[in-house]
């Protein structure tokens, strides 16, 4: 009974691999230099909600380069500003942001700094008209006393939502000048497709011979 | 006294079970053409019809949560049987959906009818500007009459199923009446058009709703050990995506209002997902039932979690191991099976005109797709079926539908599409009755599109159900093939004096015979003219005297006017379809007759107000109605503007009119009134809005000063150079946003109190320039605001 068990849930996994490989996004991979800071800092993440269009983007593979987040202090409701509906995760383990919130998905969490600060941004574009979807990355002190940004919005990256394909040039980043911080850098992440391994094929043919020789077995049982 | 109160009680129910309504009722004029539930200033359509559904002026804003939040209008109380009255020829765009927790009809722009309203269009056009939604949407108590408007360009699209679900029904482009009673009088339907919902491909999704979409187990966003299903669209929300953040629970149904929120079912209605058990079944009509929740292993005899059934919603999807998709309610789709590697397991079959969901083939059985509800596809191996399109202009579910010299035009169905299954067929291209009781007299069906019944389709679903059709004098010419077609069991029919170019034939079509409309009096083309203004307050098609229609109508059936209030008959006999033919004169010198409609006031009476408008000073500025006076139907409603001339604006109407501040407002002609549009000389600047094109970036807050950032990019479309400065004015932004970084706020080019942002340069043709606004949000709502451009020297 283990055996099957185990057989089931493997050929399920693969099926699943193979599933979401095949639903390709937009990927970038966003970078900024965060040697000159010094002390917690906070990262924010925000998607706001200004149009009918669903939307969704997904925080993952975020790297310090010899920082850390500091566990425990993420946040979705921004000290209870919003429902928190539609905001998961934390930086360790990977952000997901969509528009359920009637005006805004908002993560906070702080983190001691490294070199740079680096993840992979993964996004849909859907626009209904009207004013677009936003989303936004601010660099905070611990404290969200202080953001750094050349920019009245506060932020260091927005992306609008318009439609379309997104691309390099869909991001708008500002830089912090009294904070010496270069605007972060944004490279694309270009998609790749899963094949499955010869080792996967084989897992899955014995999942399927082990349930055709049983069920033969249990045939012969019965008669 | 005891034994009078169930006398009482007895008496109060029959007369609410037999429909006697009270005979008074109250005018209620609409003074404004905005789409607006505020309870600000004027009153809006969509605050009239609460007012006569609460036979009092509240009306339900919007919902926080699931709470209504009311607000007291400036509508006139409604009382009984109540009459709205709007604008004289007024244009009323739409482009928003009422949050509406009880119409599980899906998106419609106003709240569902419940009770007895005339509507006295008086020539007004009903016009959708963007999104897909209907306009009217008629409740099981709800009894509308509408009489001389012009309804164009509303869309229904059905929701799409999740990956394997069925496609959702589309129905009632314009209308949908759920088994009340809709009455239209000497009006146009034109372009208006009901789309299916799509099948989707794969396994565990939600059938479409009615207006959602289907839920799907996967996504980018989802952990893909998830494998539960994904709830069912609701009659508007769409079903929640998969089981995040947990992997084991379904996503929940979509609500009348709202999308689920992962496994939480949308409000109202949704049905929740199920957590590692069935899916929720919608607890009420416009619900989504919930999707399947996850199970990793089985025991031997055990079954996997299905789908809930939705209820005018979709089916749930199934979870993974021997799931089932959960059926479809009225309208919905089907949800797909879950995953299951050896032994196949069953999609959800659609309810009616509801895709059937997708079957699994395992590797040692296959599971059956699910059935496909009336004219929807069915559903197979990893695909469902697509959703029916059914009634472009009307839909009439088991109600009471009469249409009396009215014209319909262009009017088009599509059954929704399947990629890997049947498509769904659409039918009903003008108007589409099953289960309830039409009647079309002396009206004009052309250029209708649909598979079945072109023109008009009725359906007979159920032998149980009593179902009518009465057709007379219509004419129903140029639609797709078998334009006029029915199919039932014991139908009552009664035709007589028509004209149908290309009738039913006897086809069959989802295992239904259809057979053509009776009373056929000419088959050939009438010759329509395009659809136009030929006098009347609403567009015609016209024929002439070589049309196969003149004078060949029934005369004992006819009715005596047509749409535009011409006596029948005219040159000598009755003609078939909305117009009747009227010329005088001979030869080159012939022309039209004048049709003299008289005076036609709210009450039926024919009492008049006499309306005198001014300018002063004299020469100032121009008006319309132009300056004079002239005789209007007594409390009808009057559309008011003013337009300053050059070196003057406009400081205000007489205190008589709606808004004595907006340029652009009405005057209730309650009794003879003369109203004043008062101009001052100046240096002012010019409204250059309809010169640029306007931008609007997407809305940040920022997390240390907690104000909303958002940049507005005002672009030259002009050929000219605009000369500045140049004021972004924002008009009706949201009660209890202010802009933190304005220049001022208008006070001598009306309206007033506007705040704006200036750009101190000038704009040669092409050029740009960004504008930076910061918002005091301190709600945190999502806030609006209509932009408007002044540009030039001078006061704002």
């Amino acid at each position: 009974m283990a055996i099957k068990r185990i057989l089931t849930s493997a050929a399920i996994t693969v099926a699943l691999v193979l599933v979401a490989a095949a639903a390709s996004a937009s990927s970038f991979r966003v970078t900024l230099d965060t040697s000159s800071l010094s002390g917690a800092q906070t990262l924010a993440f925000a998607l706001t909600n200004f149009n009918a269009a669903s939307n969704g983007v997904a925080l993952e593979d975020v790297s310090f380069d010899g920082g850390s987040a500091i566990a425990g202090s993420e946040d979705c409701t921004f000290g209870g500003t919003f429902s928190g509906l539609g905001c998961s995760g934390d930086l360790a383990s990977g952000v997901t942001l969509e528009d359920l919130d009637p005006t805004a998905a908002f993560f906070t969490q702080q983190f001691n700094p490294g070199l740079s600060l680096s993840f992979v941004l993964t996004a849909t574009n859907s626009f209904g008209g009207g004013v677009p979807d936003q989303f936004a990355m601010a660099l905070c002190d611990g404290g969200l006393t202080t953001c750094y940004s050349d920019d009245a919005s506060g932020a260091l990256l927005l992306l609008d939502f318009s439609g379309g394909n997104l691309s390099v040039s869909s991001f708008v980043t500002f830089g912090a000048s009294l904070q010496d911080l270069d605007a972060p850098v944004v490279t694309p992440v270009v998609d790749t497709t899963a094949v499955p391994e010869p080792a996967t094929v084989l897992l899955v043919g014995c999942g399927v011979a082990t349930a055709l020789v049983r069920r033969r077995m249990a045939r012969r049982r019965r008669s | 006294m005891a034994r009078k109160t169930p006398a009482i009680l007895v008496l109060t129910l029959s007369m609410v079970c037999l429909g006697v309504r009270a005979a008074a009722g109250a005018i209620i004029p609409v003074t404004t053409t905005e789409q607006k539930i505020d309870g600000l200033g004027e009153c809006s359509l969509q605050e009239a019809i609460f007012s006569a559904n609460f036979d009092n002026n509240v009306a339900i804003a919007r919902y926080n949560g699931s709470t209504p939040i009311e607000v007291v209008t400036q509508c006139v109380p409604g009382s009984g049987d109540d009459i709205i009255v709007l604008p004289l020829g007024a244009l009323m765009l739409f482009n928003r959906i009422v949050d509406d927790a009880y119409n599980p009809t899906g998106p419609t722009a106003t709240p569902l009818i419940t009770s007895n309203i005339t509507i006295l269009a008086y020539g007004a056009t009903f016009q959708r500007s963007s999104g897909n939604f209907r306009l009217f949407a008629v409740g099981n108590t709800g009894h509308l009459t509408i009489r001389r408007a012009f309804i164009r360009g509303f869309k229904a699209q059905g929701g799409s199923g999740g990956l394997g679900g069925g496609g959702g029904l589309g129905a009632g482009g314009a209308i949908f009446v759920m088994g009340g009673t809709l009455v239209i009088e000497g009006s146009t339907f034109e372009g208006n058009s009901a789309y299916g919902g799509l099948g989707g491909v794969g396994l565990g999704g939600g059938g479409g709703g009615i207006g959602g979409s289907g839920g799907s187990p996967l996504s980018s966003f989802c952990s893909v050990n998830s494998t539960a299903g994904g709830g069912g669209g609701g009659a508007r929300g769409d079903g929640g995506r998969c089981g995040s953040p947990d992997p084991l629970e379904g996503g929940g149904g979509g609500g009348t209002i709202s999308h689920a929120r992962n496994t939480r079912g949308g409000f109202d209605c949704g049905g929740n997902g199920g957590y590692a058990g069935n899916g929720q079944n919608a607890p009420c009509p416009g619900g989504g039932g919930g999707g399947a929740g996850d199970t990793l292993f089985l025991l031997p005899g055990e079954d996997g979690f299905d789908g809930g059934k939705g209820h005018y919603g979709g089916g749930g999807g199934g979870g993974t191991l021997k799931g089932d998709g959960g059926r479809g309610g009225f309208g919905g789709g089907g949800g797909a099976s879950g995953y299951a590697p050896f032994f196949g397991e069953s999609g959800g079959d659609g309810g009616f005109g509801g895709g059937g969901g997708a079957g699994n083939d395992g590797a040692i059985t296959d599971g059956d797709g699910g059935n496909g509800g009336f004219f929807a596809g069915d559903g197979g191996s990893r695909g469902g079926g697509g959703g029916a399109g059914l009634g472009g202009a009307i839909f009439n579910e088991g109600g009471t539908v009469d249409v009396r010299n009215s014209t319909f035009s262009g009017n088009t169905t599509s059954g929704g599409l399947s990629e890997r299954n049947q498509d769904g067929i659409s039918g009903g291209g003008a108007i589409f009755s099953v289960n309830g009781h039409l009647t079309v007299l002396n009206s004009t069906i052309s250029g209708g599109l649909a598979r079945v019944g072109g023109g008009i389709l009725v359906v007979q679903h159920e032998e149980t159900k009593p179902t009518s059709f009465v057709l007379e004098n219509t004419l129903i010419a140029n639609n797709a093939a078998g334009e006029c077609a029915i199919t039932g069991f014991n139908m009552s029919v009664a035709f007589a004096g028509n004209l149908i170019m290309s009738n039913g034939d006897g086809s069959e079509f989802d295992g239904r015979t259809f057979v053509g409309c009776g009373g056929v009096v000419s088959s050939s083309d009438p010759q329509l003219g395009p659809l136009a203004y030929n006098e009347g307050s609403t567009p015609t098609m016209a024929i002439g005297s070589t049309s196969p229609a003149w004078n060949a109508a029934d005369p004992g059936s006819s009715l005596p006017v047509d749409q535009r209030r011409q006596h029948r008959p005219a040159m000598g006999g009755f003609d078939i379809g909305a117009f009747e033919l009227c010329l005088e004169g001979i030869g080159k010198l012939q022309a039209p007759c004048p049709i003299i409609v008289g005076i036609e006031d709210p009450g039926g009476g024919n009492n008049a107000a006499q309306l005198t408008v001014e300018v002063s000073p004299p020469g100032a500025g121009t008006t319309t109605p132009a300056p004079g006076t002239q005789a209007l139907p007594l409390n009808s409603v009057v559309p008011l503007a003013a337009t300053p001339n050059t070196g003057f604006r406009f400081t205000g109407w007489s205190p008589n009119v709606t808004n004595p501040a907006d340029a652009s407002t009405t005057i209730v002609m309650n009794a003879s009134q003369t109203v004043t549009a008062n101009f001052a000389p100046c240096e002012c600047p010019v409204d250059v809005t309809s010169s640029l094109g306007i931008t609007y970036g997407g809305v940040t807050l920022n997390p240390m000063t907690r104000r909303y950032v958002q940049t507005v990019t005002l672009k030259n479309n002009s050929a000219v150079t605009v000369v500045g400065p140049i004021s972004l004015v924002l008009d009706k932004l949201s009660p209890n946003v202010t802009v933190y970084n304005s220049s001022g706020t208008t006070a001598l080019v009306l309206p007033a109190g506007s705040p704006y942002m200036n750009a101190n340069t000038n704009l040669a043709p092409g050029q740009s320039v960004a504008l930076q606004l910061q918002f005091i949000n301190t709600g945190n709502i999502v806030f609006s605001y209509d932009a408007r451009v002044l540009a030039g020297p001078g006061s704002r």
